[in-house]
């Protein structure tokens, strides 16, 4: 018997996408759920569970550390984003140009964000060493004090800025310059006929065609800074002090070093609420943006 | 993408010559942490602690890579990563465009609603759910196996996501054609679809072999072993010792870091290319 | 979507039901000799050249007979061991031994994760307990029970630069005995420069402890239910540190790791594990000594390091071939073994009375302290909530000495701490 094609068409559509449905209900979908269950409970693993109801949420948003890390996180993103965006930006737009060995460039700019950020730590904590580290040696060549670095509470954060900044600075730059390179270049030589000026088609030109894609890469620097976790956990370990106790390392911490369980769940679905509404601003907001175009 | 290349055309070689520098020295500003790193993998310790810095060692010291690949068994994790990152990558590739397929040219019903419910995983940060995934491991008992390190990775949104571009692109007129000549599906699709997108499934291929071997925090749960370890955890572990050993560490930070980078040189260009398709659909 | 929800509550109560249900464990039978081989596994937290002399002892084990085989393995500093420990209990597949760090027992002793070794001992007709210095036992012994054998215990010693010392006119032999004299001495190097150091103090747990101890403070009160850090011995404390450390004599770093800077030659007086000792030996370049850590009114210096556990959830085939290596790792002769490569202290009078550590202590005096402070060694608590109690301290204690916070921030802390006893 022939099945009709509209039936073979839905039983092979679902057949196909059937083993990503699987794993992400499995590992995505359900765990979510099982999360917010959690955070009703307190558990530390080894006892069993006790139901808590909201107990865990009036803690956290009572606690001193809490906010700390809501402090701390934010900081890294208000450290990052600005300055990964804009940088990333200005390199593109120098790539742009008409110059020797741009794609040698591109790849040299490319090597951090392939780099393991765990290697990458171990190196950097050895830069940063107050004493022997090459940082301060820099530094002292410009008759500058040597800095604490991360053994203050304040400069390790700024620390693991820069690390943060290195790290992604070159991914913002290659998604700017395709997006520089996707404008097509009759607008410019219309501007350039009609008597424009450099800034003025950089202006009415680039910066508005360029609107989407800088609105993507800052909302993905925005995601990525509040997910900044190996950096930490190799670098400071939240410290000095909390100096660096971003939140996914609070969450890591409590979970797995303090064994607070249902805790930890609770600090994971503050975390995943504001990622969501940030990813939910890049689908609504991201997709108008080019359809503007 | 190189013909819609826009360029200024600069009017004076002293411009172009301050860019130039400009990009280079901010090239080699970026690259000295890579450079240290290998420079201190072969010092001896007391030229490791001196200040000023010594760039370059005086004299070779091989004992950091001695000792990381004998004893701390560095072989061994670097084939746990590599066996890890090959079958995600090779899963990614089969499973992604089986669903992209899908989504791109097979009329099904709630095919929209599923696939904005599967974009919607790329909204769940894994710090999330690693504790309810910790869990389930555990019940299941693929705590520390290599089940718990590949399966919940062998599918992801962003390659469905990539994937499904790349096929919509594929004209309606070659379906057509495919589908009179009486040719299945899946023969449709592994034996033209594929040899068309080589680049697309190359993308997927080599930013899913990428993540998973830079992947950091889901190893650091669900693995505890030795025999399950993989590069980033044992990184952890050794710089973990409360008396640093730099000459070792930055010997492993090498070996963790110079394989991809003499990979991605092999293929930045099809890389490069495939991110910044990511970039401009938003 | 309203089938996808009823699934999913379905499995959330699933869930629920297995972890309600996840229960205590059957101890099991102890045998009195294997039939088949077996193969167990030791996780330890010694890392970089320490790690070596454990595997030749184990690599030896293994080769004397067929039944038992060992496999090391390093799972990071001791934090991460007892984290990953901890994981692996949960899930039901420990390691059936473990080098845990003293204080980190807290949590499985709570809950009973580990197995006593008195059986063992009283089965075992040539295994002499009594060999054992009860000074070092005492930190593996809880509720007067004996849990672990010592393997890596130590006690925190004075390291001096004796450069340094020669450098600002003092007698590297005239270590301080009391917190005024080194007090005096740091001074006097600090002045050489301004990059150089008198004394490094850090936050390390066991470091703290040893340090309030000296000035007449204690961090919990007998029983471990109430914390006592907020008392006026441990504020005069902090403040006398912080005094040091804002004149510019002493430095306190609030990072990770101190290691490269007392390696670098800038410190003249650092306290630090007794094994640190091979490490210094490798790594540094100056002309260094090794002074007794006893100062301040009461001698007292912690019990540090770690002993070997054994593991509750593993077979009685497991535990039997565990205590087969586990006597054997600390007999004697390896004892000996394990200390001339490692700096690190036997724990057995025999051992020490062995001609080869005799010869030892004999010309390299350094390695002799640690001994003779033994008696002034006390154990350290072993309280589950420690992890979290730890980084409340370290954290107090960088704020009073780093940023000027008041003392009596120790009061919160305290309070703090209280609350998770």
């Amino acid at each position: 018997m022939k099945l009709k094609k509209k039936q073979l068409d839905n039983i092979q559509g679902w057949l196909f996408i059937t083993p990503p449905l699987i794993v992400f209900s499995v590992f995505i979908f359900i765990p979510m759920g099982v999360a917010f269950f959690i955070s009703l409970q307190k558990w530390n693993l080894l006892s069993p569970m006790k139901f808590i109801g909201l107990a865990n949420y009036i803690k956290m948003f009572s606690s001193d550390h809490f906010w700390n890390s809501v402090m701390v996180s934010l900081l890294y993103a208000a450290g990052t984003v600005p300055v990964t965006v804009l940088l990333g930006l200005v390199i593109a737009i120098m790539l742009n140009q008409d110059l020797h060995g741009v794609s040698f460039y591109r790849i040299m700019i490319y090597l951090p964000v392939i780099t393991s950020m765990a290697a990458a730590a171990i190196v950097f904590q050895y830069l940063f060493e107050p004493n022997i580290g090459f940082f301060n040696y820099v530094l002292s060549i410009f008759h500058l004090p040597p800095m604490q670095w991360l053994n203050d509470r304040h400069q390790a954060l700024i620390a693991v800025i820069i690390v943060g900044i290195w790290k992604r600075v070159g991914y913002n730059a290659i998604i700017f310059l395709a997006g520089l390179q996707a404008i097509p270049r009759y607008y410019y030589e219309a501007a350039t006929i009609d008597g424009a000026s450099k800034f003025q088609m950089v202006r009415s030109i680039t910066i508005p065609l360029l609107s989407s894609v800088t609105f993507f890469v800052t909302v993905m620097q925005i995601i990525a800074s509040l997910k900044v976790f190996t950096s930490i956990v190799v670098m400071t370990e939240g410290g000095p002090a909390r100096g660096t106790d971003v939140l996914p390392y609070f969450l890591y911490k409590n979970a797995f070093q303090y064994h607070k369980m249902g805790y930890a769940s609770t600090a994971a679905i503050f975390l995943f609420t504001i990622i969501f509404i940030f990813t939910l601003l890049q689908f609504k907001y991201g997709e108008k943006r080019v359809h503007y175009q | 993408m190189s013909n819609l290349k826009n360029k200024f055309r600069l009017p004076s070689l002293g411009m172009r010559l301050i860019l130039e520098f400009i990009l280079l020295l901010f090239v080699i500003i970026i690259n000295v942490p890579f450079f240290w790193m290998i420079s201190t993998s072969f010092k001896f310790a007391p030229e490791v602690l001196a200040y000023p810095p010594k760039l370059f060692p005086s004299r070779l010291n091989f004992d950091g890579y001695k000792y990381i690949w004998t004893l701390v068994p560095f072989a061994r994790y670097f084939i746990n990563t590599l066996f890890v990152s090959l079958s995600i990558a090779l899963s990614k590739i089969v499973l992604a465009s089986l669903a992209a397929y899908s989504f791109a040219k097979i009329p099904f019903k709630g095919k929209n609603t599923v696939f904005y419910i599967f974009l919607g995983t790329m909204m769940i940060p894994m710090e999330v759910i690693i504790i309810p995934n910790y869990i389930t491991l555990t019940k299941i008992g693929w705590l520390d196996t290599y089940w718990a390190l590949i399966v919940p990775f062998v599918v992801g949104a962003f390659s469905i996501f990539l994937l499904r571009q790349f096929f919509m692109q594929i004209p309606r007129d070659l379906d057509d054609a495919a589908v009179l000549d009486g040719c299945g599906r899946l023969r449709y699709l592994f034996t033209i679809i594929y040899p068309l997108s080589k680049p697309a499934l190359l993308t997927v291929g080599l930013y899913a072999f990428l993540a998973s071997w830079n992947s950091f925090l889901w190893p650091l749960i669900v693995t505890n072993s030795d025999k399950m370890r993989v590069i980033q955890i044992a990184l952890k572990a050794l710089q973990d010792s409360w008396m640093i050993d730099w000459t070792s560490l930055t010997a492993a930070s090498s070996i963790a870091t110079v394989p991809i980078i003499i990979l991605f040189f092999f293929v930045q260009k099809q890389f490069l290319e495939g991110i910044a398709i990511t970039g401009l659909k938003g | 979507m309203k089938r996808a929800t009823a699934i999913l509550m379905v499995f959330m109560i699933f869930m629920g039901t297995l972890v309600w249900g996840a229960g205590n464990t059957e101890e099991g039978v102890q045998i009195t000799e294997l039939t088949e081989p077996v193969t167990i596994q030791i996780w330890y937290s010694l890392g970089a050249k320490y790690s070596a002399p454990l595997e030749v002892i184990i690599d030896k084990f293994n080769s004397m007979q067929d039944m038992i085989t060992v496999e090391g393995v390093y799972q990071g500093g001791y934090a991460t061991t007892q984290e990953k420990l901890l994981a692996a209990y949960v899930a039901g597949e420990p390691p059936v031994l473990a080098q845990l760090e003293q204080s980190l027992v807290g949590a499985f002793v709570a809950n009973d994760a580990l197995i006593p070794l008195d059986s063992f001992i009283k089965a075992d007709k040539e295994f002499n307990v009594k060999d054992f210095n009860k000074y070092i036992t005492q930190g593996a012994t809880y509720n007067k029970k004996l849990y672990g054998l010592p393997i890596n215990v130590s006690t925190p010693v004075l390291y001096l630069n004796r450069d340094l010392f020669r450098k600002a006119g003092l007698d590297p032999d005239q270590y301080p005995t009391t917190w005024d004299e080194a007090y005096d001495i740091a001074k006097k190097i600090s002045d050489l420069g301004s990059d150089i150091y008198g004394l490094r103090i850090y936050n390390s747990g066991w470091i703290i402890d040893s340090l309030f101890h000296q000035f007449g403070g204690k961090i919990f009160n007998k029983d471990n239910t109430k914390c006592l850090i907020n008392s006026k011995e441990i504020k005069d404390a902090m403040a006398f540190w912080k005094k040091m450390v804002d004149d510019g004599i002493a430095i306190y770093q609030g990072g990770k790791d101190g290691s490269t800077m007392d390696a670098s030659g800038v410190v003249g007086m650092v306290m630090r594990s007794t094994g640190s000792i091979a490490w210094f030996k490798d790594n540094v370049t100056f002309d260094w000594g090794v002074a007794p850590f006893t100062l301040g009114k009461t001698k007292a210096v912690s019990l540090g390091g770690g002993n070997v556990y054994m593991i509750k959830k593993t077979s009685p085939e497991q535990q039997f071939a565990a205590w087969e290596f586990l006597q054997y790792l600390t007999n004697t002769e390896n004892q000996v073994y394990w200390s001339t490569n490692t700096g690190y202290m036997v724990s057995r009078k025999s051992a020490k009375e062995s001609s080869k550590i005799q010869e030892i202590l004999k010309n390299d005096p350094r390695y002799s302290v640690t001994y003779d402070q033994l008696k002034d060694a006390f154990a350290r608590p072993t309280v589950e909530a420690w992890p979290e109690i730890e980084d409340l301290i370290q954290e107090a204690m960088t704020r009073i000495i780093l940023e000027g916070a008041s003392v009596d921030i120790l009061d919160q802390t305290a309070s703090d701490i209280d609350e998770l006893l």
